[in-house]
């Protein structure tokens, strides 16, 4: 019985358990009686098929907003890399630990209005008040302060690559006129352009992927532009690039022109970009930022630790997926690494490299002795799910469970006294003093469902070094995973990569950051057709983004109505040609939404200007 | 300022010692691509670590010993002359030895008498300015203990003193974190020992180390002789502590002192008095004993090199 399965009976038939246990041996099936509360130990395991999937359905389109990565990625791809991306950004929302799903179910506080008002003046200023920088973006030259031609042409252009998608006549008659009375107003052609493009910057349009789909039959489904922005936010984290929006224009993106795009963005630097946002996503490596060490304890952290140990993790990651494009579950037994002065002092390792900076990474190789291997092996792991002052067995194996495994953990019961002894002559290892958890009825089940893999990391402490002995005593790090036994983290790293839960779990984390939701049953379907395919294929990642850039299923949504949204009012000038917006994608129409907040930071823009 | 420079200077002379050797031996303790390290491999259950064919410490930390309490005549070190001399002996130009905090007679360390001085002269930054030039990677100095045959008790290593370059990171107790990778500094040569293990403390055999000393905006190159060292080696990267001692001779550290620029001359005539005055080794025939013993406690962090 897998540990799904067990969760759904559970959660079915005992509602009011105080831990829900999962199986964690082949004599410790640990279900409910859901009378008492009580768990009830050493019951046989009760075997329940899963029903196998219907058809795949497809979920509402949706508006994604920009996460402060993708945000910063996208000023980069469209202006340069030497802008500095202001910081200060509505910070990204992780329901399901996923800020990918976050962009999806959150809008924009009141306060982010006001960091996205200022970042986009912030930016405009930096793009046009530096004169050669403008003269990159800005290629005609103003016949006088306001030259509305010259004003559209740049507007134009860069709308299209922000906006990823042509900006209609109107919209762009409504951003020139801005820019012209602030022109005025300034005195400067410039200075009012930077209204201009900072009303871009602001606009949802900007802000929003906007992915609302075309009516096509019976449901909706992504095409050109917004199947352009799909595809690269998925690949790259960032935007469209000029080639993507020409194939999107040309309406290309289909059949084997849609492969050929495809296969290029596969090879493009950027797909590094893209897949370290899944990775931080996935192992929540954001976190690392916010992690704190007794520093008594633990003199060696510093604050430039955790930013380290996410680097460390992800060009293993990279090397491993995009460099040696090898199977993906090498990354919890790979014997390299990389690492910088402050890693390797942690790790106890000679750094390879003569007069090498803080920041400088080099690849090390650790020998087939050694306990150290994979990304469980790193200090990202090992610091993350611990304790300021200590190591922590059972967050590093619920770690384990959620993350790598994709396995449900129910939270400890209310009130439950969470608290283990303080070490003692007979119980100086964490493991003897967490043998109480095992001893008490409503502990035992989830403990031993957690305890048993995260003991087995034992031999590293709250900041990832190596040690043999916790409070004098010899470190038992055996342990196992489900019916698996190990004996040390690197026996149990090889026990997880052979886990059939685990590349499934890779698919199932992928499957969220593609698509920006949690998965329902309606979508198990297409989960265990990617499965089937990554595991034919060799457990490649790059083949897996591949055949979900691909499928029928990226690019489909359900049909709902979206009501239409009023015109967009125009501050300066006339009514807005209703034909001119021909060249605008079908979808644009779903999208007033967008159009009408776009209205707000347009106005914004004005009052601004007008001061 | 001067002062300071000044005392460090002298607190280096008497206790570290490294860098000049007989034989500049190349040290190779790193393994090229693959990662050499301290961390257990398949036999990580030893309390006691597995045979290695070298490690390597850092000095992390050097403080001089001082008595353990003004007039106790307690303070750790070595016995340099193998005799216990008492206040008047003639052979120590009337010092008399002390006594280490376990107990043993015979401790040679007269600094630990003039430390206290010395700390109200300069307003106890001695410690400090060796510390300091620790850890911004101007005094840096590794032992590589090599030829292991156990960690825990082996009669014969082979232990190579030298100074290494490198920024190194220093934790939150103001120390060089364990396990950094210093890069060898080339110009100075490698002075090898050799010594034993015994329960984990590695001593090493009596030698004279000449350490190369740069301090402050002052650099000069200082003689230990008979030193020797004590450390406990511990396992897992935790702290190492020990202690160092040895004897400087007095007209070696006069020359130095007269090379240091920016020293008033009275303050190098009142150093060398005091040296003179708490000498206690290598009488001559006038009777006057040429060189002072002395002490420093020290940490040692695990730590690599390379070349």
């Amino acid at each position: 019985m897998n540990l799904r399965t067990c969760f759904l009976l559970s959660t079915v038939i005992a509602a009011s358990v105080a831990c829900t246990p999962a199986p964690t041996s082949p004599t410790d099936a640990g279900v409910a009686d859901g009378n008492d509360g009580a768990v009830v130990d050493d019951v046989p395991p009760v075997d329940v098929q899963v029903p196998p999937p219907g058809p795949f359905q497809p979920t509402d389109p949706r508006l994604r907003r920009l996460t402060r990565a993708q945000y910063t990625n996208a000023i980069r791809d469209v202006f340069d890399e030497t802008l500095i991306v202001p910081r200060s950004l509505e910070p990204d929302k992780r329901p399901e630990g996923s800020s990918s799903i976050g962009g999806t179910e959150t809008t924009i506080s009141q306060r982010g209005t006001e960091q996205y008002q200022d970042a986009a003046y912030d930016l405009a200023e930096q793009i046009l008040r530096n004169p050669t920088r403008r003269a990159r973006y800005v290629t005609c030259t103003a016949a006088g302060v306001r030259d509305d031609a010259c004003a559209g042409t740049f507007l134009r252009t860069i709308g299209r690559k922000l906006w990823r998608r042509p900006v209609t006549d109107a919209e762009l008659a409504t951003l020139v006129a801005i820019s012209g009375r602030a022109a005025e107003a300034l005195m400067d052609f410039h200075r009012g352009l930077e209204f201009g493009l900072s009303a871009l910057l602001q606009s949802p349009n900007f802000l929003f992927r906007e992915e609302m789909g075309t009516v096509r039959g019976v449901e909706r489904r992504y095409e050109r532009y917004e199947l352009a922005s799909r595809l690269s936010f998925f690949l790259w984290n960032g935007p469209p690039d000029d080639a993507l929006l020409d194939a999107a224009e040309m309406d290309q993106l289909q059949g084997d022109s849609l492969a050929t795009q495809v296969d290029r963005m596969l090879q493009s630097p950027k797909l590094r970009r893209g897949l370290e946002a899944f990775v931080t996503d996935w192992l929540r490596l954001d976190e690392l930022d916010f992690i704190a060490r007794d520093a008594t304890l633990f003199p060696s952290f510093g604050a430039d630790f955790g930013p380290s140990a996410r680097e460390e993790v992800l060009r293993t990651i990279s090397w491993i997926v995009l460099e040696q494009n090898a199977d993906f579950r090498d990354v919890l037994t790979t014997r390299e690494s990389f690492v910088n002065r402050r890693l390797a002092s942690i790790y106890g390792v000679t750094f390879p490299s003569r007069g090498a900076g803080p920041n400088q990474f080099e690849r090390i190789t650790y020998s087939p002795t050694q306990p150290r291997q994979g990304i469980l092996g790193m200090a990202a792991f090992l610091a993350l799910e611990a304790h300021p002052t200590s190591t922590s067995p059972t967050l590093r194996g619920k770690y384990v469970r959620e993350l790598i495994l994709c396995e449900a953990v129910p939270p400890p019961p209310v009130g439950v006294n969470t608290a283990i002894p303080e070490p003692n002559p007979n119980a100086r290892t964490l493991r003897e003093r967490l043998q109480v958890h095992q001893e008490v009825t409503t502990c035992r089940g989830c403990h031993r469902f957690l305890d048993n893999i995260g003991l087995g990391f034992e031999n590293f402490d709250a900041l990832g070094r190596f040690r043999r002995e916790d409070n004098g005593a010899v470190i038992d790090p055996s342990g196992f995973i489900d019916t698996t036994p190990f004996a040390d983290p690197s026996s149990m790293a090889q026990a997880l990569r052979n886990h059939p839960g685990f590349p499934r779990c890779v698919v199932n984390r992928l499957y969220r950051h593609a698509w920006g939701f949690k998965e329902e049953e309606a979508q198990r379907e297409e989960i265990e057709r990617l499965s089937r395919s990554f595991a034919q294929d060799g457990f490649h990642l790059r083949g897996l983004l591949r055949t979900i850039a691909l499928g029928e299923a990226f690019r489909r949504a359900r049909a709902i109505e979206i009501p239409p949204l009023p015109p967009l009012p125009i501050p300066d000038g006339g009514a807005p040609d209703a034909q001119s917006d021909a060249g605008r994608d079908a979808s644009a129409t779903d999208a007033g939404a967008t159009d009408a907040n776009n209205t707000d930071s347009s106005a914004d823009a004005g009052t601004e200007a007008d001061r | 300022m001067k002062r300071r420079a000044l005392f460090s200077a002298i607190a280096l002379a008497v206790g570290i010692t490294a860098g000049c050797a007989p034989a500049p031996t190349p040290v190779s303790d790193v393994d090229g691509g693959d990662a050499s390290v301290t961390e257990g491999g398949a036999d990580a259950r030893l309390v006691c670590p597995p045979p290695s064919q070298r490690v390597s410490y850092v000095f992390a930390r050097l403080a001089f010993v001082r008595e353990t309490m003004m007039g106790s005549e307690i303070a750790d070190g070595f016995n340099l002359d193998n005799r216990v001399s008492q206040l008047g002996d003639t052979r120590t130009c009337r010092a008399g030895d002390l006594t280490s905090p376990t107990g043993e007679p015979g401790i040679d360390n007269q600094l630990a008498r003039l430390m206290p001085t010395v700390d109200m002269m300069t307003g106890g930054a001695v410690d400090g300015a060796i510390q300091g030039a620790i850890n911004n990677g101007q005094l840096l100095v590794v032992i590589t203990i090599s030829d292991i045959d156990d960690m825990c008790n082996d009669d014969s290593v082979t232990i190579k003193v030298q100074r290494v370059d490198g920024m190194p990171t220093v934790g939150s107790d103001m120390a060089v974190d364990p396990g950094q990778t210093f890069d060898l500094q080339r110009m100075t040569p490698i002075t090898e020992l050799r010594g034993s293990i015994t329960n984990r403390t590695l001593l090493t055999e009596p030698a004279t180390l000449p350490l190369p000393v740069a301090i402050l905006d002052e650099q000069f190159t200082v003689k230990f002789y008979d030193s020797r060292m004590r450390i406990r080696l511990e396992q897992d990267g935790a702290d190492g502590l020990g202690i160092i001692g040895g004897a400087i001779s007095l007209s070696e550290f006069a020359e130095i002192l007269r090379n240091i620029e920016n020293i008033p001359e009275s303050l190098k005539m009142q150093v060398n008095s005091g040296l003179t005055i708490f000498a206690d080794l290598d009488r001559d025939a006038m009777g006057r004993c040429q060189k002072i013993s002395g002490a420093l406690r020290m940490m040692v962090r695990p730590a690599f090199v390379l070349e």
